[in-house]
Order: structure tokens, then C-alpha cells, then sequence
């Protein structure tokens, strides 16, 4: 009578798979809910493994047999994934596994109850894939109002200083002209450095850096490019010191692609300090060549540190952006360097500055 | 003369505004971010009118509109938002400012939005 009951409750259920396997797993009962779930009636599926409802992937896996293993061990087992129905769709379901034993605790065989949870996994999925498109408009977004800013700020003082020019009474003063003429230089040079960085992360991307090998002067190469951006340091008020411990150090290399890189390195030490000293080191270890670029800016987190070397990545967050820059200079460099058989180490510490070091191999420059 | 007050970071665009409104017989007193404008603020009597830049260092313009709206004092001093970031007038609506400048800035309308205001 109980067992009669029991099979009435069973056979009533249509929204779950109730049904039973063997130790082996073979399958021993079916319900109608499971025959609505699955599509296989009693007569086509009892005696058949149950491994049958699982995907190729999870056959292969072994994940069948675990479940039942897990199931014996620890009485039950719960799971979700996908599984397949007799026609091949897949629907995805969440699984309950009791291991059932006698009276002498010996294993009888399993009992399995199978849920189809395919619309709240589809509602999840488009949930899920909303999210992503918003945090993707979110990025694009803020990534436009950053381009935005950086080229319209020095447009507009380039268009203030024709406003004074138009305002003024002619002809003007050479008091008046100094910083007219100063200000113009430094948004022209603003403008032209984010053109320049632009077209050279564009050919770097598309791959259209052609090396032109040849033997060259670290030590020279370095020291000129320190020259070049002292005044720039100067003006900030820094030191920028250049030190040379390795004495003569030659070279097969790109000399475009170094020099570039350096004014990257050095470019972004001076960016990023406010007070102090940026110090460029030459040196040589064994068979590698190393110019060291330490600042005494605010340290780059630990988190960021590779995430910089990707275009467009800056550590300031954009509400308090600052430095200005597209953010290409690292990425620039570290494809470069790479083009070049060399590459680029960070160390840094919050609040203490960063250290960039660029390791090139003698043997110098490789095809990229 | 009423003052106008410019929070702008970048030295050169702030000295030249400054000086160019000047030229046109405004008085503007500039400072660098919304934390010093909000020092000024509270040691001076309101401007007529604040330009406001958004990418700022130290205290952004999102934060310093912020605060400003929160402040019985500084909220009804008007406030044009003055900035190269795309989607002005979006940003602009939503920190409900009186107006909205995109960089470079069109001075004929900026002189005529002071007037309405000083």
C-alpha cells in the first residue's frame, strides 16, 4: 500500500525527473516527468546507462561515474549543467544523486531527481551578457570623453590666444607677446605629441615597424635623448641625472625604435613627478644592456602594473585625470622593445616611485 | 565689478581665459581644482557666476558640483560647465548646471552668458 502511494506521488510529478539507477548506473524506473523532460518513454530507456542525458564533453570527462562516486560517498550529490535530451537538445539542469541502501547498508542503487532550469539559465545568461554590454558602453564612453579632452584642451587654449591676438590693440608689446607665443608652443607641442603617439601606436599595431639594424652608441643614444627632455625636466623643476656604469656599449639595433622608446621612458618618468629627481642609468650585466628610468612620481599599484602596458591605460582615474597623454607611450614601447628582442621591467612602490627598465640583448635588433 | 570664478586645471587655458576676459572688462579669479574653489568660496563673497572645468586634479568637478549643491550657501550661485569631455551636455544636465561650455569654448556665447548673470 505504501509502495503503492509512493508510485501514485511519482508518477503525478511532471516537472521533475524522478527515476532510478542501479549501482552501476543503469536505469531501473522512469516517471512521467522524466519522459516529459527527457523525451525517452519507460520502454526506451530502462536498462540503459544514464550517462547517456550527459554531454560528449562531460563523458569524455568522467563527470557521469564522479557523480555517482560522489553520491556513494557522501550520501548525496548535487550538480547543474548541461545535460541532453533524447532528440539532442540540451537543456540545463539541476541534479540531485541519493545513494539508496538496504536495510545491511548495502548500496541498492540511486536515486536521481532532475530539474529543468533552462529559462532561469537563459534569464541569467541575458542578465549577464546586459551587464556586459553596459560595462562595455560604460568603457567606450569614458574612453571618448578622455580622447575628447585631451585633444580639445590644448585646441582651446590655441583658440584663446587667438581671441587675445584678435582682442589686442596692434601692434603688441613683447611683454604681451612672450606668453602668447608660450603658450601656443606648448599646445602645438600638446597636439603634435598626440598625433605623433597616435600614428606610432597605429603602425606598431598594424605591424609596420620596418627595422633598419645597425650598430649604434648606447651610451651616446642615451645621453642624447636626456639632453633633449632636460629643459622639460628643468622646467618642472626636477633633476634629471644620467649616469653611465657600463663605459662603451655598442649595439645592432633600430635606432628609430630605441630612441623612441627612451623618450617614452624618460618622457613618462618627468610626466609623473612632481618634486624631485628622475635618474637614468646605463649599465651592463652579462650579455644583457640596461637603461634604468627612475622616478620619484606617486608609484604605479601592483594591480595596475600590467594593465599600463595596453593602449589607452592610465593608472589616474579620468574624474581626476591630471598628466596629460593618450596613455600609448608604454604600450608603444613594450611592442617596440619586443620587436627589438628586448623588453621592459617595472618595479615599483606607492608613494616612493617607479623604476622602468629597458634589458636589450647585444645581438640587438630581431625581424618583428 | 562682480567676480567670476574659474576652476581650471590646465595653466595655460586659466591664465589666457583670465586675461581674455579681462580684455573684455570681466574680473575672473581662477584657482586650479574644487578644492580650492571651495576655500575661496568660504572666505569670499559669492562670485556672480563659476566656470567649471570637470577632469580636475585633487577634487574633481562632479565632486565640487557635489558639494556646492549640498551647501545652502553655494548652491544657487549659477555654474556653467566649461570642459573638452564628449557628452557635455548630458554631464551637464545631469549636474544641473545653467549652461555648458564645450572646449574650445565659443567666447562671444560665454560673454553673453556672463552678461546675463553679472
Amino acid at each position: 500500500m505504501e509502495d503503492d502511494l509512493r508510485t501514485i506521488l511519482i508518477d503525478s510529478v511532471t516537472d521533475y525527473a524522478i527515476f532510478a539507477l542501479d549501482p552501476a548506473g543503469q536505469i531501473t524506473s522512469w516517471n512521467p516527468g522524466a519522459q516529459k523532460m527527457k523525451g525517452y518513454t519507460a520502454g526506451e530507456i530502462i536498462g540503459r546507462h544514464f550517462s547517456c542525458f550527459y554531454t560528449e564533453e562531460d563523458r569524455i570527462a568522467g563527470l557521469p561515474e564522479r557523480l555517482l562516486d560522489q553520491a556513494t560517498a557522501k550520501g548525496r550529490v548535487e550538480a547543474e549543467g548541461w545535460r541532453l535530451r533524447q532528440d539532442g537538445s540540451r537543456f540545463w539542469a539541476s541534479v540531485l544523486i541519493s545513494a539508496v541502501h538496504d536495510q545491511s547498508g548495502r548500496l541498492r542503487g540511486f536515486a536521481k531527481i532532475t530539474r529543468d532550469l533552462t529559462d532561469r539559465r537563459r534569464a541569467e545568461d541575458t542578465r549577464l551578457r546586459l551587464a556586459q554590454l553596459q560595462e562595455a558602453a560604460r568603457v567606450r564612453d569614458e574612453f571618448l570623453a578622455y580622447i575628447s579632452h585631451e585633444m580639445r584642451t590644448p585646441l582651446a587654449t590655441l583658440q584663446l590666444q587667438l581671441e587675445l591676438l584678435r582682442k589686442s590693440e596692434a601692434p603688441l608689446s613683447p611683454e604681451k607677446t612672450a606668453p602668447l607665443l608660450r603658450r601656443l608652443e606648448r599646445s602645438y607641442d600638446r597636439l603634435t605629441g598626440l598625433v605623433d603617439a597616435i600614428l606610432e601606436q597605429a603602425k606598431v599595431r598594424a605591424g609596420h615597424v620596418i627595422l633598419q639594424p645597425k650598430l649604434i652608441d648606447l651610451v651616446e643614444m642615451v645621453a642624447e635623448v636626456v639632453e633633449e627632455l632636460k629643459p622639460v625636466a628643468e622646467g618642472k623643476g626636477l633633476v634629471l641625472t644620467f649616469a653611465n656604469l657600463a663605459g662603451n656599449l655598442t649595439l645592432n639595433t633600430d635606432e628609430q625604435s630605441l630612441r623612441i622608446i627612451l623618450a617614452n621612458l624618460i618622457g613618462n618618468a618627468i610626466k609623473f613627478t612632481l618634486q624631485g629627481a628622475v635618474t637614468v642609468i646605463v649599465s651592463s650585466a652579462g650579455q644583457e644592456h640596461r637603461v634604468t628610468v627612475r622616478d620619484e612620481g606617486p608609484g604605479i599599484p601592483f594591480d595596475d602594473r600590467q594593465r599600463i602596458f595596453e593602449p589607452f591605460e592610465r593608472v589616474e582615474p579620468l574624474e581626476n585625470k591630471h598628466t596629460p597623454g593618450f596613455g600609448l607611450g608604454l604600450a608603444t614601447s613594450k611592442r617596440l622593445s619586443e620587436a627589438l628582442g628586448s623588453r621592459i621591467e617595472l618595479e615599483s612602490q606607492l608613494g616612493k616611485g617607479s623604476t622602468f627598465t629597458l634589458i636589450l640583448c647585444p645581438e640587438g635588433a630581431t625581424a618583428p | 565689478m562682480k567676480t567670476i570664478l574659474l576652476i581650471e586645471d590646465d595653466d595655460d587655458f586659466r591664465e589666457s581665459l583670465v586675461e581674455l576676459l579681462a580684455a573684455h572688462g570681466y574680473q575672473a579669479l581662477a584657482v586650479a581644482h574644487g578644492g580650492e574653489a571651495l576655500d575661496w568660496l568660504q572666505a569670499n563673497p559669492p562670485p556672480c557666476l563659476i566656470l567649471l572645468d570637470l577632469m580636475l586634479p585633487v577634487m574633481s568637478g562632479w565632486e565640487f558640483r557635489r558639494l556646492q549643491l549640498a551647501d545652502g550657501k553655494l548652491s544657487a550661485i549659477p555654474t556653467i560647465v566649461l570642459s573638452g569631455i564628449s557628452d557635455l551636455a548630458q554631464e551637464s544636465r545631469r549636474l544641473n548646471a545653467i549652461a555648458f561650455l564645450s572646449k574650445p569654448i565659443d567666447f562671444p556665447s560665454l560673454c553673453a552668458t556672463i552678461d546675463r548673470y553679472c
